[in-house]
């Protein structure tokens, strides 16, 4: 498909980007403070109750959590601070406009639209979280997913609404002011965290810093699964604290930011993040969770629900209850305000209150779906391996290919609309990952270990192990598919791109 | 807003954080009970949100 055809849609698309599709200017940069304030304060949200309760749960220990998020979440940073930064410094432009250059308008557009839908669902998630915290406090009890609540009741659906609509109604009315009042929560929120789980330790037999392993072992992350979890260990805590974020580092979505740093070695800030939000948070939530659950179970409830609203309640009181509230409030925010930008690009004559009052009521029933929360390390992991190989491939368009002769953005130069080696790299790495997931997990694929060669059909892919062989494949397809195609049309000799 | 007036308001907001997570400590060297921790949580969230919305700016990064 050649460009000569005009196309509303992509010019709609670019339109709606125009304004940053110039280079950030060189007196528009800014230096380590920024990019630290930021990282500690966008990482630090509802979502964190949730996932550190979710490793308990699964059964991890103690030595999991400790060394296994280390681990995972040291590998995120050197994710921002050698593959993301370096990239978005050089170029300085957004991840719009880079995926544009070597994947062509219409793949930028189904990359835009499947994005949107889900940062709807990831708000809905964090709907949910707040949802649990006002629940709570006017006695309505939260749906208990593990014992088989699958729906929640009415008056649990009205709070969801209730709660959803005020965040799309805010969304809707401007970004700026709630941004600003992120920015105030947010060197509050560790502190809650820590508090919450500090106070939690004697509940569970921790009365001095020196029994804390010991009781962590036995209490905490134990190592035992519960009912109906399946087992994570050491491995699941790495993939899950590096894939969690992956869209944004090895994914690029982050150039965005980082086009405005100084250097690129203020990819490093993302640690501040990372060890705040997805270390010390989880580990706290965790703690809190293991507390309450403990708890319920002296009281002789026999299927405790730790919902964010409940854990923070017993760690941290009525801050606690706040504090939830607003993590999921904050961060659903502005999550509802890029996909109903996203969104726009196929609403051509909607107004953007229209489009995100859509986003907004996308993201309220998917907050009203209990299995949301229960299952949302999963969500994050499909998230970041579905939208990780378009970053992929901007790495290896802009330090590879010249080393091997190929012509960088070559999509941009040869006017396609559609890349068809980017497609094939982008889908084929993730329809062979998810297959080769699907194949162990889900009844309707195991016909596949019968047709599969035996080294593939004894292979036993979990989705937070999948990052590397993802990246692997997704450049590897993508790159022979790129020879292919620039040895049958070369793209036309211009001065710097090929060196 | 004056530099004495922001230097004040600063250091409500960093003492509202120590009043939130210091008494958990003071909980588990059992010092305090759980119900003072949270009514001290309580009060820290109040100082922080009294007065750091009025010293910490806003940017426009990213957005």
């Amino acid at each position: 498909m050649s460009a000569g055809e005009k196309s509303t849609l992509v010019e709609r698309l670019d339109a709606l980007y125009e304004y940053d599709r110039e280079p950030v200017a060189a007196d528009k940069l800014y230096g380590w403070r920024t990019f630290i304030a930021m990282f500690s304060s966008e990482h630090i949200a509802g979502t964190e109750f949730v996932l550190g309760t979710l490793l308990v749960l699964h059964g991890v220990t103690a030595f999991d959590v400790f060394v296994g998020l280390a681990v995972g979440n040291l590998l995120a940073v050197l994710s921002w601070a050698l593959m993301c930064a370096p990239v978005a410094v050089r170029e300085r432009l957004t991840i719009y406009w880079q995926i544009r250059k070597i994947a062509g308008p219409y793949l930028t557009v189904v990359y835009s639209g499947l994005f949107a839908l889900i940062l709807c669902l990831l708000a809905g998630s964090m709907v949910n979280v707040s949802t649990t915290a006002v629940s709570l406090t006017v006695g309505i009890p939260s749906p208990n997913y593990a014992a088989g609540e699958t729906v929640p009741s009415v008056p649990w659906i009205l709070v969801a609404v209730g709660v959803g609509s005020v965040i799309a109604v805010l969304a809707v009315l401007g970004f700026e002011r709630l941004a600003h009042f992120a920015k105030v929560v947010a060197p509050w929120m560790p502190f809650v965290f820590l508090a919450g789980a500090v106070a939690s330790l004697p509940s569970l037999g921790v009365t001095s810093v020196g029994k804390f392993w010991a009781v962590a072992n036995e209490k905490i992350w134990t190592g035992v699964p519960q009912e109906g979890q399946i087992p994570y260990g050491f491995w699941h805590c790495v993939g899950l604290a590096w894939l969690c974020n992956i869209a944004q580092h090895m994914g690029m979505g982050d150039v965005t930011i980082f086009r405005y740093a100084r250097k690129w070695q203020m990819g490093f800030s993302s640690a501040f993040g990372m060890f705040i939000g997805h270390y010390m948070a989880w580990i706290c939530s965790g703690i809190m969770c293991a507390a309450f659950v403990h708890a319920q179970r002296a009281a002789g409830v026999a299927e405790p629900n730790p919902t964010p609203g409940n854990i923070a309640m017993l760690g941290a009181g009525y801050a606690g209850i706040v504090c939830v509230v607003l993590a999921g409030w904050t961060t659903a925010n502005p999550t509802l305000y890029r996909a109903g930008l996203a969104f726009q690009v196929a609403t051509p004559n909607w107004r953007r209150w229209a489009v995100t009052l859509v986003a907004g009521v996308i993201m309220v029933i998917t907050a009203c779906i209990p299995a949301v929360l229960a299952y949302l390390d999963r969500i994050v992991a499909y998230y970041g391996l579905f939208f990780m190989p378009l970053g992929a491939f901007i790495f290896i368009d802009f330090w590879v290919f010249p080393r091997l002769g190929l012509a960088r953005n070559y999509a941009e130069r040869k006017r396609l609309m559609v890349s068809w080696p980017a497609a094939v790299g982008w889908f084929g790495s993730f329809g062979i990952c998810f297959l080769l997931y699907a194949k162990d997990q889900y009844a309707s694929f195991t016909w596949l270990n019968d047709r599969l060669p035996s080294f593939l059909a004894n292979y036993r892919a979990d989705l937070f192990l999948q990052v590397l062989p993802a990246w692997i494949i997704a450049v590897t397809l993508y790159t022979l598919c790129c020879l292919v195609q620039q040895k049958l049309s070369p793209a036309s000799a211009v001065k710097g791109d090929l060196a | 807003m004056t530099q004495q007036t922001k230097r004040i308001l600063q250091t409500i907001s960093f003492l509202g954080l120590a009043v939130t997570v210091l008494p958990a400590f003071l909980v588990l060297g059992g010092v305090v009970s759980r119900q003072t921790h949270t009514h001290l949580m309580l009060l820290g969230m109040v100082m922080w949100f009294g007065t750091a919305t009025f010293w910490i700016r806003r940017d426009h990064l990213g957005d």
